[in-house]
């Protein structure tokens, strides 16, 4: 018994460390230039470098701006001009994959290594890192990966069940799903929209802000213009929204949006019209319930 | 003859004598000058190729290695710069060609043609020299030429000519994967060579030489005159008079005026107060006679 216990405490001291280093796992804007917009809860904030992100951040960069994030164990994602971005999930003190999905804009993921967990999810594709750094190019209507160095995943966002499509260094892939089209290199024109900085090694500033942490400068609530696209984004992605902006709706200019635009997000109905999915006091005295009517369904 | 033309020929004989030693003398001396200016600038250009080489080659292509990922990059290129840097340096010294002569070039426009290939070879064949210097017939007249080999030494000039795969892809692309690879490490791959058309030293030498001869020659008719004028004034004029004073008393003239002035402390002045001495000796010996 008492060697059990030994053993027991034995192992718990080897996981301290572990875990004291699994709680440190961030993620730091490290670089910033011109500015960008965060969005952290219903609240618009001016991003600053040493901010560090947590999960439901949404990051716009602005016009001629650049944002590098960069996370504790190396791996470091830049964003060029007009990137939207939203991080679905990043390691805030614990343990946690990074997931950004991103609609529109440039991004360079750096520096993944072996069993890295960022993945970047598009409208087109879902992207993983296996190793290596990548280059990612969203267009309106596709999107294009250039494989710098290392290997990738590349899985439809539509097709489930199909096998990920795997690029490896110096591949460049244009598509709008996971079976687009493979080259050997990356295009003119897809090198010409690309921020000058992408084309070299992303710089490495999270040494600055190890032991610094700064706090956004906050701006105002949130316009529903301005969540405009979360707003709608598909279902697996806007399933939060309802909960986070769920007190804007008492705004009467965000309410009147969400109303007009309520086809594209029907989630919201209960939200709007809470008296529609209240027990009738009829069916409540046969012991019955009418159900709810409920808005289309996309 | 009169002295003053003896004299003018005379100086005339030692002057063409003088310019034309003198004359053939900086000749030979100013060719080689000239011809020295020319090797060492040559040299100067070489040394500035090889700089420019090394620099780019060890710190400006490991920065771009990341973007010849993206787009091939000339200026990454060590042969590329040198070359970019030397059409700067034309522009000062428009007569100099510099060539990098390789025998397996990765651009076809530094292929060693067939004497610069010979060149190449002798330095690869291990010939002990550090340089070659001679010169070689051309269509425009005789061209004078310095090579040096180019001696592979550092391993970043393998990134792109060891194989095509280690090669940057966009390398491959825009040069294609059969030429300037294969390339080893303390291989003799080629030449540097510098090459300035003979007439180019020799114009200056001929210049130079023109300039100096003219200058001796303005010099001399200077000296010329000078003398003239020295031997005039210093011996021709006070020998004439005195010549016209003692042909007067030789035909009894002068016998009672005053001695002839003597002017000078010189040897004319000396041979006047002789003549003097020689009249007054000759006047009272005539008296004596008459007496």
């Amino acid at each position: 018994m008492r060697i059990v216990q030994l053993r027991r405490w034995a192992l718990a001291m080897m996981a301290c460390p572990l875990a004291a280093a699994a709680a440190d796992q961030t993620v730091t804007v490290t670089l910033l230039e011109g500015p960008t917009t965060l969005v952290r809860g219903v609240t618009r904030y001016a991003l600053a470098e040493g901010v560090r992100l947590q999960p439901g951040d949404i990051l716009e960069v602005s016009d001629k701006g650049l944002a590098e994030m960069e996370f504790t164990d190396g791996v470091a994602v830049a964003m060029g001009p007009k990137t939207r971005a939203l991080a679905l999930s990043v390691p805030h003190g614990k343990p946690a994959p990074g997931d950004f999905y991103v609609t529109q804009g440039a991004l360079k993921l750096a520096n993944a290594k072996q069993g890295a967990r960022v993945r970047v999810v598009t409208p087109f594709f879902i992207l993983q890192a296996v190793d290596g750094t990548f280059v990612l190019v969203l267009s309106g209507s596709e999107g294009s990966v250039f494989m710098e160095s290392g290997e990738a995943r590349l899985a439809s966002r539509h097709a489930k069940g199909t096998s990920p499509t795997r690029l490896k260094s110096g591949d460049f892939f244009t598509g709008d799903d996971n079976k687009g089209n493979v080259t050997a290199r990356p295009t003119p024109a897809f090198v010409a929209v690309l921020p000058k900085v992408f084309l070299d090694p992303l710089p490495s500033r999270i040494a600055r802000y190890k032991d610094r942490q700064a706090q956004p400068r906050r701006v105002d609530l949130v316009t529903y213009a301005e969540v405009e696209t979360w707003l709608k984004a598909p279902p697996e992605i806007r399933r939060p929204m309802p909960a986070r902006f769920h007190s804007r709706a008492a705004d009467p200019a965000f309410r009147a949006a969400l109303v007009e635009n309520l086809k594209f997000h029907p989630e919201w109905d209960p939200i709007l019209f809470p008296e529609k999915y209240q027990p009738k006091d009829s069916e409540a005295g046969s012991g019955t319930a009418a159900p709810p009517r409920p808005a289309d369904k996309r | 003859m009169r002295l003053v033309v003896k004299f003018n020929l005379v100086f005339l004989l030692v002057f063409l004598i003088g310019l034309a030693t003198a004359g053939y003398v900086s000749e030979q001396l100013l060719q080689r000058n000239a011809r020295d200016e020319i090797v060492l600038n040559a040299r100067l250009v070489m040394e500035s190729a090889l700089a420019t080489r090394a620099y780019t080659s060890t710190q400006v292509g490991p920065l771009l290695q990341t973007q010849m990922k993206y787009a091939f990059l000339p200026q990454s290129v060590p042969a590329y710069a040198a070359t970019e840097v030397f059409a700067g340096l034309r522009k000062t010294f428009p007569e100099y060609a510099y060539k990098e002569a390789v025998l397996n070039p990765t651009n076809p426009r530094n292929r060693a043609n067939d004497w610069e290939a010979d060149i190449v070879n002798q330095f690869r064949n291990g010939l002990d020299k550090p340089e070659v210097v001679g010169e070689r017939d051309t269509p425009g007249g005789k061209s004078f030429y310095i090579a040096r080999p180019m001696q592979i030494k550092a391993e970043a000039c393998l990134y792109c000519h060891s194989t095509v795969d280690a090669a940057p892809k966009t390398l491959v692309d825009k040069y294609g994967p059969a030429n300037g690879f294969g390339w080893k490490l303390n291989e003799v791959v080629g030449a540097q060579i510098v090459s300035v058309p003979t007439d180019v030293p020799i114009a200056r030498a001929n210049a130079a030489f023109k300039t100096f001869m003219i200058s001796l020659t303005v010099v001399f008719a200077f000296i010329f005159v000078a003398l003239n004028l020295m031997l005039w004034f210093m011996v021709i004029r006070p020998v004439t008079r005195l010549s016209k004073f003692a042909d007067a008393v030789s035909q009894g003239e002068n016998m009672d005026t005053s001695d002839f002035p003597v002017t000078s402390r010189d040897e004319i002045g000396v041979l006047t107060q002789s003549f003097n001495r020689m009249k007054k000796s000759l006047v009272q010996a005539m008296k004596m006679l008459e007496g």
